[in-house]
């Protein structure tokens, strides 16, 4: 039976918890805020042994994450982390990482890209990765956090594909907050032991050699590119398979997405990570007001539940989509066009409008949102106009 | 504004400068409580992180658990850990306050004086000289652990068992530090004993 205990913990030290407990077999890191506490906190933990863990104290990002390929090829269990600007100077290896199909877990503590230099939170770094093939959950706070990087491994080496687990910069990785924390035992029962047969064709199982990362011409590509693919789709069931599994151990259900007050929700409002929480308050003030409103959080961005969603949306009139991140595309945040795409296959296709917040660390107030509540019922009633689907909060004038 | 925070929810507000330990405190605060079973939360407001510059936390302490992640907007009580603040920025510290809001401040000047600077005169005020207890406890104004003592006392939402084990833990990471817990469970204890209640 699985012991449980509550303790107070910022994100960093609940993230570096789960990573003891895992006890990795590699850790490549680069220090880079507001990721740099998190790995010195494991730090600690390799300098006095409560780990087995290596730590390959690396050149850059882009060195970090071919230290994971290679060890991970090998047959390893292996983690790195990083933020922002890291993430993207990693960006060229997540793609041969998700190529070559390896279980790899990334922490991305979640900080806005430069310029202007900032070193806070929004979602930019990790729309970086949406179309590398690594699967992405997101957390709301550092228990969901803890969560994710405990079910993560599991889902990333049943996938076969790497995994990124974001958690907002700061607002969560600094904060602390109470964290109900799993005991060893339990978590390391749960991931399993790091056998390098528990993944098919380890590098170092020198009586079936086997090549990683070869030449493929045009007369294969396709085919490797469509086995990716096929196989990426089959994460929707994995993904669900580590939930309940994970369910019986934390006595938390999981899901794709979460809905808050959705059953009857005339609109709804769309977030990822921290914001959510605020955003539930948000819903609870204006259910107190009298109106029909709901929330829905992606915490599996990808690959994007897309069902999931269009079937929580199939009754709401108004859906606002709210991005920590801008595409400057002329369309919409990212998030907005996997929910439009969501809409599209949903019943009866609500109206839906999209929402710039939380860039570069701009608090997030409940005015905010309740602003963008009552800009969206106004538009979805007619009284006001738009030229574009999309619009920033909080910009001051 | 209304909030959905629970009726049992304190909001306080921190204001600060990076480099006294503000930061440590409210977090302090906040374990406190969890360990007392309590939901708690404590959010710094980063700006640049340089030692002088103002600093602002979040600390939410309920029965419930707490979903929102806002800055605190109308605190309950407002703690004021550096005094040159009330000059530079007296706007910010008493934004969203209302007749009820409870204010802690570590300052040597009376009563009076802070009610003028703040604009508060009828507000629940207490007063505590934090900084003096630091530099005579430990040599450096670090007043954090004494300003936990003065609001220990001042609002009753944490006690002060709760705290020193926090502090306990908090400089147990290495024998440098550990050397260091006996003065400031002495600053904690004079916080306690020295903050009184203004007029």
């Amino acid at each position: 039976m699985a012991q449980k205990k509550v303790i107070a913990l910022t994100g960093n030290q609940a993230a570096a918890e789960a990573m003891r407990q895992i006890n990795f077999d590699i850790a490549a890191v680069y220090p880079i805020s507001p990721q740099t506490e998190l790995m010195g906190f494991f730090a600690e933990y390799v300098a006095n042994g409560e780990v087995d863990t290596e730590m390959i104290a690396v050149d850059g990002e882009h060195s970090a994450m071919a230290a994971c390929i290679g060890a991970a090829a090998a047959g390893a269990r292996v983690i790195t982390a990083s933020a922002g600007p890291g993430i993207a100077y990693m960006v060229e290896n997540l793609y041969v990482a998700s190529g070559m199909r390896l279980p790899i877990v990334l922490l991305d503590v979640n900080r806005a890209l430069s310029a202007p230099l900032s070193i806070h939170c929004d979602h930019a770094d990790s729309m970086l990765t949406r179309d590398s093939s690594w699967i992405s959950l997101f957390s709301e706070n550092a228990q969901e956090a803890y969560h994710n990087i405990i079910m993560a491994t599991k889902i990333s080496e049943k996938a076969l594909f790497p995994i990124i687990v974001n958690y907002d910069g700061y607002i969560v990785s600094h904060s602390i907050e109470d964290v109900e924390i799993l005991d060893d035992e339990t978590v390391r029962n749960f991931v399993g032991p790091s056998d390098i047969h528990r993944i098919p064709y380890p590098l170092l199982d020198i009586k079936k050699p086997v090549t990683y990362g070869a030449t493929a011409q045009p007369d294969y590509y396709t085919e490797c590119k469509y086995q990716q693919h096929v196989d990426f789709l089959k994460v929707y069931d994995i993904v669900r398979e580590v939930f309940d599994e994970f369910a019986e151990i934390a006595d938390v259900k999981y899901d794709f997405i979460e809905e808050y007050k959705t059953d009857d929700a005339e609109y709804i409002g769309i977030s990822m990570g921290s914001s959510f929480g605020t955003l539930k308050d948000v819903v609870d003030i204006l259910r107190e007001q009298g109106k029909k409103v709901g929330a829905i959080k992606i915490r599996l961005f990808r690959p994007f539940p897309v069902k999931e969603v269009a079937e929580a949306l199939s009754k709401a009139k108004g859906v606002a989509v709210l991005d920590r991140a801008d595409s400057f595309d002329g369309i919409g945040g990212p998030l907005f066009k996997d929910i439009s795409t969501a809409v599209m296959m949903s019943q009866n296709r609500p109206f839906i409008h999209n929402f710039i917040y939380g860039l570069g660390g701009r608090e997030v107030k409940e005015e905010d949102f309740l602003k963008a509540f009552d800009r969206l019922e106004r538009l979805e009633k007619g009284i006001e106009t738009r030229d574009r689907f999309v619009e920033y909060l909080q910009v001051r004038e | 504004m209304t909030t959905a925070m629970d009726k049992s929810a304190i909001e306080i507000r921190w204001h600060g400068r990076g480099g006294q330990g503000t930061v440590t405190a409210a977090k302090m605060l906040a374990s406190a409580a969890i360990i007392k079973g309590k939901h708690g939360q404590a959010m710094p407001e980063f700006g640049l992180e340089r030692s002088g510059t103002p600093v602002k936390v979040s600390t939410r302490i309920s029965d419930q658990h707490i979903n929102t992640r806002a800055p605190v907007v109308n605190p309950q009580i407002v703690i004021i850990t550096d005094p040159s603040l009330m000059f530079t920025i007296k706007n910010q510290i008493v934004q969203g306050i209302d007749e009820n809001t409870v204010f802690i401040v570590n300052t040597n000047f009376p009563a009076d004086k802070v009610r003028k600077i703040l604009g508060i005169p009828n507000n629940e005020l207490w007063i505590v000289d934090a900084s003096k207890i630091a530099l005579e406890e430990f040599g450096r104004n670090i007043p954090n652990t004494a300003m936990l003592g003065a609001v220990a006392k001042a609002t009753g939402i944490v006690d002060l068992d709760a705290v020193r084990q926090e502090i306990e833990e908090a400089f147990s990471a290495s024998s440098k530090l550990r050397a260091l817990i006996p003065q400031n469970l002495k600053a904690l204890e004079r916080g306690y004993n020295e903050v009184y209640k203004a007029d």
